[in-house]
């Protein structure tokens, strides 16, 4: 490492504790001097009083909306706090077996054979008019996206079942469902289907339901540009508003996904 | 005892929210990280220290029940129909967003981060912990957490007011070192 690095790297960590208050008055002295000398220094200075002074704000409706009473719920449940040594709670357990599925190849082979046989195979090499996009989702599949709200789960083949997880708008005012798919007995993947002026459902997007613990094999599931975060950072990025809440979620289904957008 | 941290993790809560707001980038994934991280804090109470701060430790099974997530996610890979997603998102979507510091623009960019900047930020800029109390909740060398906080708040800003990047090279001569 060089001095040249050296300093570059102090400077940084130096004009973020200055922009955050610290440091002595001596040293702020000797920042404030620097800055005032190098247009450079103080491009940096503004990113971390922009960070510092905005970044928060947008949060501040978080911490002052009520508290939701599902939450309240889990902390005033009786029972839950355990002894030491206890076991986990039933539904603990399903929450680690859903973060960690437990996967062999005699159970990944079918399932894979079952996603294959839904149509969820994207090609990225095919081209894809922007306004249709995506793949139709099968009978059942369209069936289970159209009239499942969040919170229950259809069969949309033997021992597949699909969950909804959130509903939403996007900014051209097409609806669109993030879900969940689970494969007896405990693989599961998740997607997002879009709906279509037609009323078609259109997946757009979905991860591999194959084993997690192996890494994928080159080039096979390429992730795409900007959606290394998943689903929920393309869920980000398209929506436009809140996601429904399950009264609106309900209500849009029994009009059949119309409400004069 | 167990009523006394019951009623201080609901103090807690809306700290909490915001902090898995942040990390998450949504209120809704946000909201069911707190109910994980209450269930798994209430499961596990013997091993929070008494007189030790009760906000680190629930933050740091946030952010380890977070981490796990997105490694998990990471591993089994996404496939995008990458075409179908833009024109969802409209011509002019990203400008729209960016012109005004909405919750979606902040949680947008920060997408953008690695995980344990993401971490940071939303310890250090949105909850406003010191970076001592972030090497504490991450259990990360402070020296660490400086360099990539100071890492995450230039790209944010970059990302969210159009300013150079902190990842664009700059025009002095280039370092080949890569800080961590």
């Amino acid at each position: 490492m060089t001095d040249n690095h050296r300093d570059e790297q102090m400077s940084d960590d130096v004009i973020m504790i200055y922009a955050d208050g610290g440091l002595t008055p001596e040293q702020r002295e000797v920042v404030r001097e620097a800055l005032s000398r190098d247009p450079e220094l103080m491009q940096r200075y503004e990113s971390f009083v922009f960070t510092r002074a905005m970044v928060a704000r947008p949060f501040d409706s978080v911490l002052s909306a009520p508290v939701p009473d599902k939450l309240l719920r889990v902390l005033k449940a009786p029972g839950l706090a355990r002894a030491p040594g206890a076991g986990a709670s039933a539904f603990a357990r399903f929450l680690e077996a859903f973060r960690m599925p437990t996967f062999s190849l005699a159970t990944a082979i079918p399932a894979l054979v079952v996603a294959a046989g839904l149509g969820w195979v994207i090609h990225y090499t095919t081209p894809v008019p922007p306004e249709s996009g995506g793949f139709a989702a099968s009978g059942a599949l369209q069936q289970a996206l159209e009239s499942t709200p969040r919170g229950s789960s259809a069969r949309i083949a033997e021992g597949v079942t699909l969950q909804p997880t959130y509903t939403f708008a996007t900014a051209r005012g097409a609806w669109c469902r993030q879900f969940e798919v689970t494969y007896a007995p405990a693989l599961r993947s998740e997607g997002m289907a879009c709906r279509k002026a037609d009323g078609a459902w259109n997946i757009i997007a979905q991860t591999d339901p194959g084993p997690p613990a192996a890494a994928p094999a080159p080039g096979k599931f390429a992730p795409a540009a900007g959606a290394d975060d998943g689903l929920d950072a393309l869920r980000a990025r398209i929506k436009q508003g809140d996601v429904l809440d399950r009264n609106e979620e309900q209500r849009l289904i029994e009009q059949q996904w119309s409400t004069g957008r | 005892m167990t009523d006394e941290i019951r009623n201080r993790m609901v103090e807690l809560l809306p700290r909490l929210r915001r902090f898995a707001v942040g990390l998450t980038g949504d209120v809704d994934q946000g909201d069911d990280l707190v109910q994980e991280t209450c269930m798994r804090a209430l499961s596990r109470v013997d091993q929070w220290q008494p007189g030790t701060r009760l906000d680190s430790w629930m933050y740091r099974i946030a952010q380890n029940l977070w981490l796990d997530r997105m490694r998990a996610r990471k591993v089994r890979g996404v496939k995008v129909d990458v075409e179908a997603a833009e024109a969802l998102s409209g011509p002019n979507g990203r400008d729209v967003v960016e012109s005004r510091l909405t919750l979606e623009a902040v949680n947008a960019a920060m997408a953008y981060l690695p995980e344990d900047q993401r971490v940071l930020i939303a310890l250090v800029c949105i909850d406003g912990l010191s970076y001592k109390e972030a090497a504490e909740v991450t259990q990360t060398p402070i020296g660490t957490v400086m360099s990539r906080l100071a890492r995450a708040r230039r790209e944010l800003h970059a990302r969210l007011e159009g300013q150079p990047s902190a990842t664009t090279p700059r025009p002095q001569p280039a370092k080949p070192g890569t800080r961590t």
